[in-house]
């Protein structure tokens, strides 16, 4: 994978992480990469795997923490949950997305607009 | 540029490595039971669920990898895994980690222990405020080539001088009779300028130390002041701050005490710590005479300090004190001095040198060019060191040739491998370096003890690694680590990985001609050192054995008895002398006892001028002679034959005429072939002073120093010199200190405590040769070593290398002792051709050390030859292991281990 593609990959994945643990809360790694999956409607197939580096990372930062606790089938399993700063990377990393979105869309748009 | 957050959380994960391996592998494994239980919850069957969950989640390995490098710094988890493996193999093979390990601690700890000897003697600074900016003002005069200041030089300067902040003096030491209050002692009295404590940036201790205020000279202050040296107020006053304000006596004289300097202070010097400072000014009360005659005082023995304004250089201070200096020492001539004496004065030179490292002139001329040699004697060995392992590393790495294949073929990088093989190498040396520092460490304090085990005053010495040799010391480990295992790394990366996983016979002949080179470079530079400590060992013992004209034996005694407070006044040398003499000869077991006022065997200090009577001349044409003042019975004490005329005796007392005795060379100088008894002369500056007759002629000795052929020698009687007490009883026989001491302190005039053999004072005088050829006996046996190690090394691969060739022929039916002697001849020869190069290099190395040699050229024969047999017997010994493995190859095994 080229290196800029793998950046945005990464920096996307960061805030799909974030945004699914910000909505529904304390997951194992397992639950992560499964809502992640449900929410793209199926149309993301990444290998599971490089969650884990990922969550490495935000953890480094300090925007997630985990603890054990008791997965469903009464196995022990790590838990990831979204910080404070996590919260507020969220919002500052959402706004971005959105302005780089809007501003691609423009020059996407039929050229009518630009008379 | 990774935030600080991360930064932090990855060198704290540095330390947590296995906890957090063992964590993600539980998260993947749960991350996979958890997948494979939803998989086949859709209706999966179990192993195709476990499939399709492994699917998902990519390469396990891959994930880890990626989780690894996010975590740490793959720089040092990749050092981190050399390192293990590194430790790895060397536990695998205790011999080679042994040698190696040894000779480097070894090589590295002496190199250490060298340089820090010499770095503290020579290079360091002083360790007071902003030593770079002091300037010693020194001089020297046809008589007196080693002087100092006088006081009213000093005035006279401090007053003209421009380039000087501030001016020091300092003057130091004499051994004096303390009175402590508690005990009656000795010790080494200096006296100093008020301004130098502080100007040295000096702190107390206790109380305070010396101000420029104390002791004016106009008008004299009330009572005189001291300063407290640290060891001695431990010692004497068990460090009690009390002792502030306590009144001792030096020499009867009162002084009170106003404070105590810190431990290790030893002023401009490097060694010793005064026992007590006084003021300068107070000087003069030491010897009894009034502080008034300081200004007209003409002896030159103050070291004078300046330190430099700021923006003046050396050179600039050198020439406006060049400028002034005549008229100094106009001013400062005293009014009685006349003819050759006043002309001797007017002819004193000033010198201005930098004070940054102290002055210690005496120990640096003896020791700085022996230690020098030493050190690159020292350096010989490390690099000897370096080329052997670099040899062993050879071998080592050939035989690991078939793992370094495979790690090639799976894709290692070479540069990963190099590094590998110098983490190995730089692993090894380090170690190695640092139990050689701790050796050195043990070494220093030795050596240190050993120069200065006949020291009187306080030594403070401290030759132990500071930061700097430290800091070097793990430089050169370093470097020597990289050095040796360069080679081995190189062929490393150099194979492809076909060639490295073949155990073909040219690569085994490729690592075998790298070895023989390196082998044969270790004897030649094994040779050169040989040659050159061979020499310097050779010079000490021909020094040893120079006929020195006296008995350096066990059989001559020296004591030093010391007057006590006061007990000179009134004495009548004429009849104490005598009396003395007298009631040690009664002694048992004492066959003859004479005087001296200088110490056989080492030093010597008075030279005077001796001409013919009527010569005018006598600065000119004066011979410069070794003068040593004794009383009769000295020649037979020593050993030193009467050749003509008569010994001195009690009759030669201090009114009666004045005599003198001269030695063969010296009557044959002054009088030619004409007979030199009955013959008078001058000796000396002053004219005034009497005219000697001589009296008698002895044998040419070397009284003091050994190695001079100074034979001119006069000697006059004890009792027709000013300074007779100042004597040391020379003793034939052998006598008990207690019995001596008694006989001498029943007089009431002396005591004495201490005792010495002639051999003990000519051994110590040699001290650095006998430094100088322990090391280099030292290094040459750790060089022969060395090179039996490669030697046996190389043949050791060799043979392993040719086991198959030698089973087929053993098989064939070649003679074992054919093989044996095969291999013998092959380890010879590599030491030949690295001997012959060795050898034309050792010629031009042993012209370095020309100046340490006594007795011996450089081109010693003995040497020459000695050195490369010596190197080829231990060449062919070490070959007979091989030999003899390489001879009961059983060719079964040979030819079927392929």
């Amino acid at each position: 994978m080229p290196a800029d593609r793998a950046d945005v990959f990464h920096g996307t994945l960061a805030l799909m992480i974030l945004k699914t643990l910000d909505g529904l809360g304390p997951l194992h790694g397992y639950g992560i990469a499964r809502r992640i999956e449900q929410i793209s409607g199926n149309q993301l197939e990444l290998n599971q795997g490089t969650l884990y580096p990922a969550l490495l990372k935000l953890e480094q930062m300090g925007w997630i923490g985990s603890k054990w606790g008791a997965s469903e089938n009464n196995r022990r399993a790590r838990y990831y949950s979204i910080t404070r700063a996590g919260r507020k990377q969220l919002a500052a990393e959402t706004e971005n997305w959105a302005r780089a979105t809007d501003i691609v869309e423009r020059f996407l748009r039929p050229s009518e607009d630009l008379a | 540029m990774m935030p600080l957050r991360r930064f932090a959380a990855r060198i704290a994960a540095l330390f947590r490595t296995g906890a957090s391996d063992a964590r993600l592998a539980e998260e993947i494994a749960e991350h996979l039971a958890l997948a494979t239980e939803d998989n086949i919850a859709r209706g999966m069957a179990p192993d195709e669920a476990r499939a399709a969950a492994r699917r998902s989640f990519g390469g396990v390995l891959r994930t880890t990898e990626t989780y690894r490098e996010a975590r740490g710094f793959a720089a040092l988890d990749g050092l981190r895994q050399d390192v293990r493996y590194a430790l790895r193999g060397y536990r695998k093979t205790p011999a080679f980690t042994l040698v190696a390990l040894v000779t480097l601690t070894l090589a590295i700890g002496a190199n250490t222990a060298i340089f820090s000897l010499l770095h503290a003697l020579v290079l360091r600074d002083l360790n007071v405020r902003d030593p770079r900016s002091l300037v010693q003002l020194t001089t020297s005069t046809p008589t007196s080539p080693d002087s100092l200041i006088s006081y009213p030089m000093l005035q006279r300067l401090a007053r003209d001088q421009q380039v000087f902040s501030s001016l020091m003096a300092w003057w130091g030491f004499a051994g004096l009779n303390v009175d402590t209050g508690g005990e009656q002692t000795t010790g080494m009295v200096a006296a100093a300028t008020g301004n130098l404590y502080d100007e040295l940036g000096i702190r107390p201790a206790a109380g305070r130390l010396l101000e420029p205020s104390d002791m004016t000279l106009d008008p004299p202050a009330a009572q005189p002041i001291a300063v407290l040296g640290h060891t001695f107020w431990q010692r004497h006053f068990h460090g009690d701050p009390g002792a502030v304000g306590r009144t001792i006596r030096i020499e009867t004289v009162p002084f009170t005490v106003v404070g105590v300097a810190p431990p290790g202070f030893t002023a401009f010097g490097l060694t010793a710590e005064p026992d007590l400072t006084v003021p300068l000014a107070a000087r003069p009360l030491l010897n009894g005479r009034s502080i008034a005659s300081l200004t007209t005082s003409a002896t030159l023995s103050y070291l004078v300090v300046g330190r430099l304004k700021p923006g003046i250089t050396l050179d600039n201070a050198r020439a406006q004190l060049m400028t002034i200096w005549p008229a100094v020492r106009e001013a400062a001539l005293p009014p009685d001095y006349a003819g050759a004496r006043r002309d001797d004065f007017l002819a004193t030179r000033l010198s201005v040198t930098s004070a940054a490292t102290g002055n210690e002139t005496s120990l640096r001329t003896r020791f700085t060019r022996p230690l020098v040699v030493v050190l690159a004697i020292a350096g010989l060995i490390l690099t000897i060191a370096c080329v052997n392992l670099a040899s062993l590393m050879l071998s080592r790495a050939a035989a690991r040739s078939h793992e370094i294949g495979v790690r090639l073929a799976l894709g290692a990088s070479r540069w990963r491998l190099a590094r590998q093989m110098l983490t190995e190498g730089v692993l090894l040396s380090l170690a190695g370096g640092a139990a050689g520092m701790l050796g050195a460490v043990w070494a220093c304090r030795a050596l240190t003890a050993f120069i200065f085990e006949e020291y009187l005053a306080t030594v403070t010495f401290d030759a132990s690694p500071d930061l700097r040799v430290i800091a070097v010391t793990i430089a050169t480990a370093t470097l020597a680590g990289i050095v040796f295992s360069v080679v081995p790394a190189w062929r490393a990366t150099r194979r492809s990985a076909a060639e490295a996983l073949q155990q073909s016979a040219r690569t085994g002949t490729a690592a075998g001609r790298a070895g023989r080179i390196l082998v044969a470079t270790q004897v030649a530079l094994s040779l050169v050192l040989l040659a050159t400590a061979g020499v310097l060992v050779r010079s000490l013992s021909t020094v040893r054995s120079v006929a020195s004209g006296i008995e350096r034996s066990d059989d001559v005694l020296i004591a030093y008895p010391w007057g006590r407070a006061g007990g000179f006044d009134g004495v009548d040398n004429d009849t104490y002398y005598p009396e003395l003499l007298r009631r040690v000869a009664a002694l048992q077991g004492v066959r003859t006892v004479s005087a001296s006022l200088l110490k056989p065997g080492t030093g010597g200090a008075f030279r005077e001028l001796v001409a013919p009577i009527g010569e005018p001349a006598i600065l000119e044409r004066g011979v410069s002679s070794q003068k040593t003042p004794v009383a009769p019975g000295f020649f037979a004490a020593v050993g030193i034959p009467i050749v003509k005329g008569r010994d001195f005796s009690w009759s030669d007392r201090s009114s009666a005429q004045r005599v003198a005795i001269l030695s063969e060379s010296l009557a044959r100088r002054l009088f030619g072939g004409r007979e030199a008894i009955g013959q008078r002369l001058r000796m000396g500056l002053q004219p005034q002073d009497p005219a000697l007759e001589v009296i008698g002629i002895v044998s040419d000795a070397r009284l003091y120093n050994v190695k001079s052929a100074n034979l001119l020698a006069i000697y006059t009687p004890a009792l027709q010199d000013p300074q007779a007490n100042y004597k040391c009883l020379v003793i034939r026989g052998a006598v008990p200190l207690r019995d001596l001491k008694r006989a001498v302190e029943s007089l009431g005039r002396e005591n004495l405590d201490r005792m010495v053999t002639l051999r003990y004072i000519s051994e110590r005088a040699l001290l650095q040769d006998r430094l100088t050829a322990m090391f280099s006996t030292f290094f040459g046996a750790l060089a022969l070593l060395l090179a039996a190690i490669g030697v046996y090394g190389l043949m050791s691969y060799t043979v392993e290398q040719r086991r198959r060739e030698i089973g087929i022929r053993v098989a064939l039916g070649a003679d074992a002792r054919r093989v044996m002697r095969e291999v013998v001849s092959d380890g010879v020869s590599v030491t030949l051709a690295g001997a012959a190069i060795g050898f034309a290099a050792a010629l031009g190395s042993v012209q370095l050390v020309q100046a340490l040699l006594f007795g011996v050229t450089p081109h010693d024969p003995v040497t020459l030859a000695a050195a490369p047999l010596a190197l080829l017997l231990i060449a062919a010994l070490a070959c007979a292991v091989p030999a003899l493995r390489a001879a009961r190859v059983d060719p079964m095994t040979a030819l079927r281990a392929e």
